[in-house]
């Protein structure tokens, strides 16, 4: 305990720990606020002039024009909804969706079921032809529910890298779990979630900064021919090493996440937390999760990474003799899963076995969640995310493993 | 209580930087003198337990130094070259040396203030590590060494930095803590040793060509000359 103490304070008294936990503090407070400040509505005032309104007061003007929509999407629900469409649109001859429509008329009238028909356009478009609600048929409505399933097999069998039957048929399994009818609570964005996963991006990224650099450093200083000759300078240096430097990132980026995702709710509104994932995403997401749920499970998803990524860092560390190195080569497998996601056009084994595998731009946790993702092994079908977060877990214990031995079995040459 | 080396070698790829090596260390000062090359940083280390040697072994107390408990917390080394995290100030440093040496926290406080007047670090006791001087971080490296009141202190060139005066200071402070303990000192300069050193044991080319007590040399940097003579006249 108290080696664990002296080396926590080590590094809260190191100038790197110190601007990196303040970055880590500061920043993704930042990124909470660009979310929200992105936001706009226009709007016309009682002399017909527009208004241009931005960041929070555009997020509540939002939510103010559509409280009427927010509710449970019943079959009732969805077929007032497209029948309002259709009567807006035969009484003005404007599409009520498209940009020309009158604004006071849109905020009043389109905007409340703008969800439910974003939702009826996805389930009965196919990938060639987007449905024409003006002309579709109430009593189709009748077998929302079952439609959307259909949709899933069709998205599925229309994809090459998923029409595997042990896939289709574990999708539709987990389909199966997802409680209906969905539940609109209009307000939070799918920009917001962008956020989340930059911010969770970020927090990695200064882990890696404050982790990779740790054992070279002792070892290209000399410091550690004196450490090492110590009584706890082996096996138990490196494990209470290892165990302070996982304290810090996890205590700095449940700060940091916690701050994010507190200012994102707040600016948003933790009632808009209700919606169901698949109301934000895609009608035939898989989670069976509201946005809460989904806010939850990205947060710890980035902190599993974060320790599987602070393992590896640390393992490089223990294993190379400059912390330069170290560095540039803890950063290059963090933004790795960025790049070979965008050359390869989709998830695949090797990447999921990075360990940074769910942080990145289109590749991070929250797109394979909200994606039909999975992979085959022989004739087994296992979901993306599922094998990210279990691949984190093995590695975490896998790089400190190979920490340990490789710092106790260091020798000091130079 | 005795350290002893048997057939102790160690070869980098075709050099063989310590070659089969014998020696029993009892307690006092021993000297290891020898040129810049000579492989007395690789024995230090060998005997610091931090380089396994390629053939051969250390045993203190008739046991193998290596993952012995015993050894590591009865011993204190400075190593030839040192930097200190350049965000510690001297007395966090000694802290975290002391905790990890398993110093009692209780006798921590009182051995670091008592080192720190012996070698006349008081004055810079909240000072960062960098921003001292070469000698004074020096005497950090050999404070962090003594912390523990090891039974076996490996100083490799603790001399090196320090000027005159700090030397002489030096000298006396071993002299002053050498009972009972088992000091090995690596240097290149011979009067580091002269007067101190119960024994001086002379390196060259990886081996230990003679070791002398303090009785057997009137000269000590004679004899060092002489021995290199030998080879040239060979």
């Amino acid at each position: 305990m108290r080696l664990y103490a002296q080396e926590i304070k080590r590094i809260l008294k190191s100038t790197r720990g110190k601007v990196v936990i303040l970055l880590a503090l500061i920043v993704p407070i930042l990124m909470a606020l660009l979310a929200s400040e992105f936001n706009d509505a226009n709007y016309l005032d009682t002399n017909g002039d527009i208004v241009s309104l931005h960041g929070r007061s555009a997020i509540l003007f939002i939510k103010e024009n559509s409280a009427e929509g927010n509710g449970k999407v019943t079959v009732d629900r969805l077929k007032d909804a497209l029948l309002k469409y259709q009567s807006l649109y035969e009484e003005y001859g404007i599409d009520p969706l498209g940009n020309e429509y009158p604004l006071d008329l849109y905020w009043k009238e389109v905007q409340p079921i703008r969800p439910l028909l974003r939702m009826i356009t996805q389930t009965y478009s196919t990938q060639k032809e987007n449905i024409d609600l003006r002309n579709m048929s109430v009593d189709t409505l009748d077998s929302f529910y079952e439609d959307v399933k259909d949709r899933l097999i069709y998205a599925m069998e229309s994809d090459q890298e998923l029409q595997y039957p042990a896939i289709i048929s574990k999708a539709q399994q987990m389909f199966q779990k997802v409680n209906i009818p969905f539940y609109v609570s209009h307000g939070y964005t799918r920009d917001a979630f962008d956020y989340i996963e930059f911010a969770i991006l970020f927090l990695v990224i200064l882990s890696v900064i404050l982790a990779a650099p740790v054992f070279s450093e002792r070892y290209s200083s000399g410091e550690d021919s004196v450490l090492r000759c110590t009584l706890f300078g082996r096996g138990q240096l490196v494990r209470i090493t290892v165990l302070a430097e996982l304290t810090i990132v996890t205590v700095m980026y449940f700060i940091g996440i916690g701050s994010h995702l507190l200012i994102s709710d707040m600016m948003f509104g933790t009632d808009t937390l209700k919606e169901s994932a698949q109301v934000l995403y895609t009608v035939y997401s898989l989670p069976n999760m509201n946005l809460l749920e989904l806010q939850i499970v990205l947060a710890l998803a980035g902190w599993l990474c974060c320790m599987a990524v602070t393992a590896m860092s640390l393992c490089i560390s223990a294993l190379l003799t400059e912390s330069s190195t170290s560095m540039t080569l803890s950063l290059l497998i963090v933004i790795l899963p960025t790049l070979l996601y965008s050359i390869s056009g989709g998830a695949n084994w090797l990447l999921a076995l990075l360990p940074s595998a769910s942080v990145g731009l289109s590749n991070n946790m929250l797109m394979s969640l909200v994606d039909l993702r999975f992979l085959i092994l022989g004739d087994k079908a296992f979901w993306y995310p599922a094998i990210l977060v279990c691949n984190a877990i093995v590695e975490f214990f896998l790089f400190v493993g190979i920490t340990h031995l490789a710092y106790s079995r260091h020798q000091v040459t130079k | 209580m005795e350290l002893e080396m048997i057939n102790l070698s160690k070869r980098f790829g075709k050099k063989e930087a310590v070659k089969c090596t014998n020696a029993r260390l009892t307690p006092g000062i021993w000297g290891l003198l020898g040129a810049n090359g000579a492989g007395k940083t690789t024995m230090m280390r060998m005997m610091a337990g931090i380089l396994d040697p390629s053939n051969g072994q250390v045993t203190y107390c008739g046991k193998d130094i290596r993952n012995n408990s015993l050894y590591r917390s009865a011993f204190g080394f400075l190593p030839q070259e040192i930097q200190f995290s350049k965000d510690l100030a001297v007395i966090d440093y000694l802290n975290y040396v002391a905790a990890l040496k398993n110093v009692p926290p209780k006798l921590t406080k009182t051995r670091i203030d008592n080192l720190l007047s012996i070698l006349t670090l008081e004055d810079v006791r909240k000072k960062k590590i960098v921003k001292l001087s070469g000698g004074m971080k020096r005497r950090v490296g050999i404070a962090q060494a003594m912390l523990n009141d090891p039974s076996v202190l490996i100083l490799d060139e603790p001399t090196a930095g320090l000027d005159p005066g700090e030397r002489i200071r030096f000298r006396n402070f071993l002299s002053a803590n050498s009972s009972e303990k088992i000091i090995i000192l690596s240097t290149h300069i011979v009067s580091d040793l002269e007067d101190i050193a119960d024994n001086v044991m002379i390196m060259k080319d990886g081996e230990l060509n003679r070791t002398v007590s303090k009785n057997e040399y009137d000269d000590l940097e004679k004899l060092y000359i002489s021995i290199f003579m030998e080879e040239i006249n060979k």
